[in-house]
């Protein structure tokens, strides 16, 4: 494949590629604990879709994503994750339409609690994580063909009526075959609020949440060869409503994630939406 | 028909909760959810002589229900719920089970400072 033509996959893509999310929130990161020697899987559908017409000619991508998530608990404070997804993207541009599948990248991290201060039905918490993904998608089409790095620091304000995640997150994208995606900088805030049941009594068996998430990612543009390429990168902030069930032994979530405010560089193509549903387990 | 399945149920907590049973209050502090104190729960579960254990996230606090002869220690608390990413506080232990009457009131608890151990059974 030419570097001009994976320039330009990955270039329509660029939005499309949804930070994994791999705890309570829907689309961003918790620092509540895993416990000692505990497994959690979570299974994350994501479908997205956008569109628009450039100088005449009709741009569609749809793309499905269905990331395995595992976490393990090392110590009460130490927690690897390991994430694996398949993706499968159709791209249409004019008359000419391609499609890929197959494995995407699959990344590996570490979450480490740095503070804890618990109280009653309450918990604030902080917890740096940082961690690395491998090119195990095909080059240019489901993958980057780069072993990248990123690293971030989470904060949760807990209650039983409402929990807030926040997150700040770096990714240090590396080169390969000539294409290097500019790195990512992104903030995310996720607030849920417990609807259901009204008042929590003993022996609770599940807690409905209404979800509102907001994220914001800047990206640097792209270099193909050495040089900058001036139609990629750039701002975009999301708004993700969203409802969670969560029950003693599993978390289901269903979410819509929704571009509020973009600012591309040159002609990226931006999002229209994306739809989000998972379910983890706890072992 | 609704008179017998009362029946039944009061059957089978009796038998679950002989009075020979013990009960212990167990405070804890950061669990904030159902999905968070399940694992706490199956850890106790696991303890041998334990039938039941309930939560109230409310308060913060885990009952335990256990035969007579089981004896919980602060220290054994207290790593069990380290392990799990949660902050030990204290207990109560009671003769009989009934779980729910030893139930503190919520706005009771705000009013014990949270390294205060309230009973006499706590050595952790």
């Amino acid at each position: 494949m030419s570097i001009a033509y994976r320039f330009a996959l990955i270039a329509s893509l660029f939005w499309v590629v949804i930070p994994a999310s791999w705890a309570a929130p829907i689309a961003t990161n918790t620092a509540l604990p895993i416990s000692n020697n505990e497994i959690i899987v979570r299974v994350q559908l994501v479908a997205t879709h956008a569109s628009d017409s450039l100088g005449g000619l009709n741009r569609h991508v749809d793309r499905f994503e269905a990331r395995t998530v595992l976490g393990y608990g090392l110590t009460s404070k130490l927690a690897i994750f390991g994430m694996l997804p398949v993706v499968n993207i159709e791209r249409t541009i004019g008359d000419i339409r391609t499609t890929a599948s197959g494995l995407g990248d699959a990344a590996l991290f570490a979450r480490y609690e740095l503070l804890r201060s618990d109280k009653p039905g309450g918990t604030f918490r902080i917890a740096p994580y940082a961690g690395l993904r491998f090119p195990t998608g095909k080059e240019g089409t489901t993958g980057d063909g780069s072993l990248d790095a990123f690293a971030g620091l989470i904060a949760t304000l807990a209650s039983t009526q409402w929990v807030l995640d926040t997150q700040l997150r770096h990714d240090f994208n590396a080169e390969s075959s000539g294409f290097e995606r500019g790195d990512t900088t992104r903030f995310d805030a996720s607030f849920q609020y417990r609807w259901l049941p009204a008042k929590v009594v003993r022996d609770t068996r599940a807690f409905v949440y209404g979800v509102l998430e907001l994220s914001a990612n800047y990206s640097e543009r792209n270099r193909i060869s050495g040089v900058t390429d001036p139609n990629s990168g750039g701002f975009l902030l999301y708004l993700t409503p969203g409802l969670q069930y969560a029950a003693r032994r599993w978390i289901v979530d269903f979410g819509v994630k929704i571009p509020v405010l973009s600012d591309l560089n040159g002609t990226a193509l931006e999002p229209d939406y994306s739809i989000l549903t998972s379910i983890r387990v706890n072992f | 028909m609704k008179s017998i399945v009362l029946l039944v149920m009061a059957m089978t907590v009796a038998g679950i909760a002989s009075a020979d049973d013990v009960q212990y209050d167990i405070r804890v502090d950061g669990i904030t959810c159902p999905f968070c104190v399940a694992t706490s729960e199956r850890a106790l579960m696991k303890i041998d002589g334990v039938h039941a254990v309930g939560s109230n996230l409310e308060t913060g606090t885990i009952f335990v229900c256990a035969d007579s002869k089981v004896t919980l220690t602060g220290a054994q608390l207290k790593q069990l719920f380290l392990d799990k990413g949660f902050t030990y506080r204290s207990f109560e232990k009671s003769t009989g089970c009934s779980m729910a009457a030893h139930e503190h009131d919520a706005d009771d608890l705000r009013d014990i400072p949270a390294d205060h151990d309230h009973d006499a059974g706590v050595d952790g």
